[in-house]
């Protein structure tokens, strides 16, 4: 499933509640009565249904993983394409060693590993990533992308080291940065993404995103930002005072 | 890579206390389908895995995997 990040906001969809729906595999709309509660209620629900729905997994994976190291990486990789499908094969990466998990991405074709992105334990998403190639993560972040996959967007590219995280802000356009920014997971890496987007581009893409009627992302967004940032930015821009305060 | 067998270990977490009660029934079921998807895409994923793995191998695998 995937959602489509303007059109969930247009309806009135806040991240949380866009997140619990990529997690469970619904639409926003299907389990929307999670604006009703506090954010932080919803994101600590998200959070242990993630933990029951990756633990169970992992009690059933375990005996595959363990006979991963007996298969080389390229017959693991035709495996995994050709009969686990990207959901079990995410939840296996998070069960094999971190360098062996790289080393099978780096067979599988970049659409195959997008998909896989999209599913990783966001608990273990930085230690799976970190051993594949910045350019195999540049081709799965723009395949994300270009499914309308923001929310696992949203894990990804915050967990990224600064290296491929300054290749994909460079290679994903403004529109996608925006939507990928308003579902992050770690808003506390906002600030470092902002600094490789530079201050021009930041501008134009809060810009942009308020005339496309996208003002409730770019006040997420700017209500997150360093209070220095936000002020050069808006300072500079026409773009009206956020007044959202980050959480 | 054998078939699933491990029974689940972690409880169903309760929705939000705010909620109410038809709300939280209904989340509440939605988790549970999205884990029975889930089980099922691990059991049909698990049963095509072994026919791709080189015969040779097959025995070690399943020796390991408990198969």
């Amino acid at each position: 499933m995937t959602a489509d990040v303007r059109e969930a906001v247009a309806a009135g969809h806040p991240p949380e509640v866009l997140k619990f729906a990529r997690l469970v595999g619904r639409a926003p709309e299907d389990v929307a009565v999670l604006a009703d509660v506090p954010e932080q209620e919803a994101r600590a629900y998200r959070e242990a249904v993630t933990e029951l729905l990756f633990d169970d997994a992992a009690g059933r994976l375990r005996p595959a993983a363990a006979a991963a190291p007996l298969l080389p990486t390229k017959v693991l990789a035709i495996i995994a394409e050709k009969a686990l499908g990207p959901l079990v094969c995410a939840r296996l990466a998070s069960l094999v060693d971190g360098r062996r998990a790289a080393d099978v991405a780096g067979h599988l074709d970049p659409p195959f590993l997008a998909e896989v992105a999209a599913e990783l334990d966001p608990r273990r998403v930085a230690q799976v990533l970190r051993g594949i190639p910045t350019d195999t993560l540049v081709a799965a972040a723009l395949e994300l992308a270009r499914a309308g996959e923001h929310v696992p967007m949203g894990r990804f590219v915050g967990s990224l080291d600064e290296a491929p995280l300054a290749a994909c802000v460079e290679a994903l356009s403004d529109e996608d940065l925006m939507r990928t920014g308003y579902v992050l997971e770690d808003m506390e890496r906002l600030d470092a993404i902002f600094e490789l987007v530079g201050d021009d581009r930041a501008r134009r893409l809060l810009r942009d995103a308020r005339e496309q009627g996208l003002d409730a992302e770019a006040d997420v967004l700017v209500g997150h930002l360093d209070a220095a940032r936000r002020a050069r930015l808006l300072a500079e821009d026409d773009a009206p005072t956020a007044t959202t305060e980050p959480a | 890579m054998s078939a699933p067998r491990a029974g689940r270990r972690t409880p169903t977490p309760r929705p939000p206390a705010g909620l109410p009660d038809d709300h939280a029934t209904e989340l509440a079921e939605i988790v549970e389908r999205a884990l029975l998807d889930q089980r099922r895409n691990i059991a049909d994923g698990l049963e095509g895995a072994l026919a791709r793995v080189p015969r040779i191998l097959r025995g070690p695998v399943r020796k390991v995997a408990g198969g």
